[in-house]
């Protein structure tokens, strides 16, 4: 996120051309840092909120045209209705924008402040979007495209999302016109962790042999055509988690052979041997869970559609332990008795982390 | 290729989601925390942070951080059903190179129980799952686990897990403070100390780790069974029961 002293810049070039000739030293970059400053730190206006806080105090007090200063911004935005910024450049915190996107999905709204919130899609990639009830938006729909003109962008701990606010207008577009967006999300993700679930509907499946259906039958059924036999397949539905995150990762067939090392028909015969198909995901479940690997590839909604996957090589330790225990160990500055205790009964109740390396008490 | 795979996930979005779907969709799952059992055991204090019922119930790690789950990794060295005549629920004692831990399971746990009861002890076990604390007849709080995925893995994993589980612990005992202040200052206030002593703990089981390095691969039996017996007899013995009080 951006500095106090970064907005008060960023807000002092916007207001510079319509601030009168008599107040223009009164709201210099150092005054609206004063500003931002007090806005923040003083009066807990949250962060993310401090911008239009500021800019809306300054545009009152100054008696600034407000119809002008906001038609200016809005030509100075990139992106217009027929050339729309892809999502993927919505990396300018503060930005005014115009895009199109699908809404990929709907979220439950955690709080009463929020009309809607869920992601939205292009080519490019997905962001997250929030509309405030204070705003007044009307309701976007999932699988719908729009064009969303005059959007913020902001940035929170480094990952960007759009705000639809009270100026921002919403365009519709027909599912077959040619602005509806169809191909969403090649822009590719990676992501590293630890496999912490496999979700249902793992291993060996069974897809709808109808044209043009892949959806999966359950229970000798496919919701679409009704009781179907069904071609086998293979696929992992999994959460990866480097500790911050979680994330929902897909594996078709494909990259399912490859970190499995088992194939369709393998699968199968483990299947016709046992009667059970389940004998499939609990061995994925053995071969995955708890280990750390890395995965690279579109978002999807929720899912990020694995297309590679690796173990993660330093962690694989194909050369023993005792390079990376050293490492680890000089990153945390330690050299004390946990090193050396022949029981962890011995270990003393403390240390002291500044000094590093001492330990006890 | 490309094409037929998005097809084939946005598919899967559409049907095998709608049970998922009537919750909320949020996608904020709770991240699971490598915690070794000799702070899972400490770790007796839970909190919300919100009075909301289904809001999520966090531990005070003794390092700092909240956990609302974990990921836990270690040698089954026993399988027991305590349950009731026509009800099943396992007891499975999990030891790692800082103490022993307890998986409970019942019908609830369908997919984990299945899987706990074909264990033959020794065997290496992960599980992802959350932590759950109860009260015992004299008044101690012990702390159990309820699986989610448990998976049985070789000893290549359960090694690396020690080696995350030590850096994550090294890492909550150096940053905590600045990076979870709040949690931090009530631990300190519960457990009545900084968690530093973690810092040790983590060592120690890097040190183990590197005693097993050059036959970690080719470990018999006989000698995982000698290691187990060192490992329990340091660990903490503690009598697990069956919880009759759990929290939520
Ligand atoms: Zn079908």
């Amino acid at each position: 996120m951006s500095t106090l002293r970064e907005d008060a810049q960023s807000l002092h070039e916007q207001l510079v051309p319509h601030l009168p000739d008599d107040c223009a030293d009164e709201y210099d970059v150092d005054a609206l840092e004063t500003l931002f400053d007090s806005y923040v730190n003083t009066y807990r206006v949250p962060r993310t909120q401090a911008f239009e806080s500021v800019r809306g105090h300054v545009l009152k007090e100054a008696g600034i045209d407000t119809d002008a200063f906001w038609a200016a911004q809005r030509d100075g935005e990139r992106g217009t209705t027929d050339d729309p910024l892809p999502l993927a450049e919505c990396t300018t915190d503060n930005e005014w924008v115009t895009i199109r996107a699908k809404v990929v999905e709907l979220w439950e709204p955690q709080h009463e402040s929020i009309h809607q919130v869920g992601l939205i899609s292009d080519e490019s990639g997905r962001l997250k979007f929030t509309a405030w009830a204070k705003s007044d938006p009307p309701d976007i729909e999932e699988d719908t495209t729009y064009t969303f003109k005059d959007v913020v962008v902001e940035e929170y701990e480094g990952s960007y999302s759009v705000k639809i606010n009270s100026r921002s207008e919403i365009i519709e577009h027909a599912h077959d016109s040619e602005e509806a967006v169809t191909d969403v999300g090649t822009m590719t993700t990676t992501q590293e962790g630890f496999f912490v679930a496999i979700q249902g509907q793992s291993g060996l499946i069974k897809r709808c042999s109808a044209s043009d259906c892949t959806r999966v039958v359950t229970g000798g059924e496919c919701s679409e055509h009704g009781a179907a036999d069904g071609e086998f397949d293979l696929r992992i539905k999994a959460v990866i988690d480097d500790g911050r995150t979680a994330q929902e990762c897909l594996f078709t067939r494909g990259v399912t052979e490859e970190i499995t090392e088992i194939d369709l028909e393998e699968a199968k015969k483990m299947a016709a041997d046992t009667l059970d198909f389940t004998v499939v995901s609990d061995r994925f479940t053995d071969l995955l869970i708890g280990r750390r690997f890395t995965v690279e590839g579109p978002l999807l909604g929720r899912y990020l559609l694995v297309d590679e996957v690796g173990e993660t090589p330093e962690r694989a330790f194909s050369e023993g332990y005792q390079e990376a225990v050293v490492e680890l160990l000089a990153e945390h500055n330690y050299d004390g008795p946990g090193l050396t205790a022949a029981s962890i009964e011995d270990l003393p109740r403390s240390y002291d982390v500044q000094a590093g390396g001492v330990g006890g008490d | 290729m490309y094409r037929r795979a998005v097809w084939e996930a946005t598919e899967s979005m559409a049907t095998s989601d709608s049970q998922t779907r009537q919750g909320a969709t949020v996608p904020d799952r709770e991240v699971a925390k490598h915690v070794f059992a000799a702070e899972l055991n400490e770790a007796t204090y839970t909190f919300k942070t919100s009075q909301d019922e289904r809001a999520p119930v966090y531990l005070a790690l003794p390092t700092g951080e909240r956990a609302n789950r974990v990921c836990v990794m270690g040698t089954v060295t026993d399988v027991e059903d305590v349950g009731t005549d026509d009800q099943e629920y396992l007891r499975v004692r999990v030891v790692d190179p800082t103490g022993t831990f307890w998986v409970y399971a019942g019908q609830y746990q369908h997919e984990a129980l299945k899987k706990l009861k074909k264990i033959q002890p020794p065997e290496f076990l992960t599980v992802i799952g959350k932590p759950r604390t109860y009260k015992t007849d004299d008044g101690t709080i012990n702390v159990s686990l309820v699986p989610e995925d448990v998976g049985i893995v070789d000893v290549k994993t359960r090694n690396s897990w020690v080696f995350e589980a030590a850096r994550r612990t090294l890492e909550r005992v150096g940053s905590a403070r600045e990076t979870s202040p709040k949690v931090a200052a009530l631990a300190r206030e519960q457990y009545g100390h900084d968690g530093s002593y973690f810092a040790h703990v983590a060592a120690f089981a890097l040190q183990n780790l590197l005693d097993g390095d050059d036959s970690a691969a080719n470990l018999d039996e006989e000698t995982i069974e000698e290691r187990l017996e060192e490992a329990e007899a340091k660990g903490y013995d503690v009598d697990g029961k069956k919880p009759e009080q759990e929290s939520k």
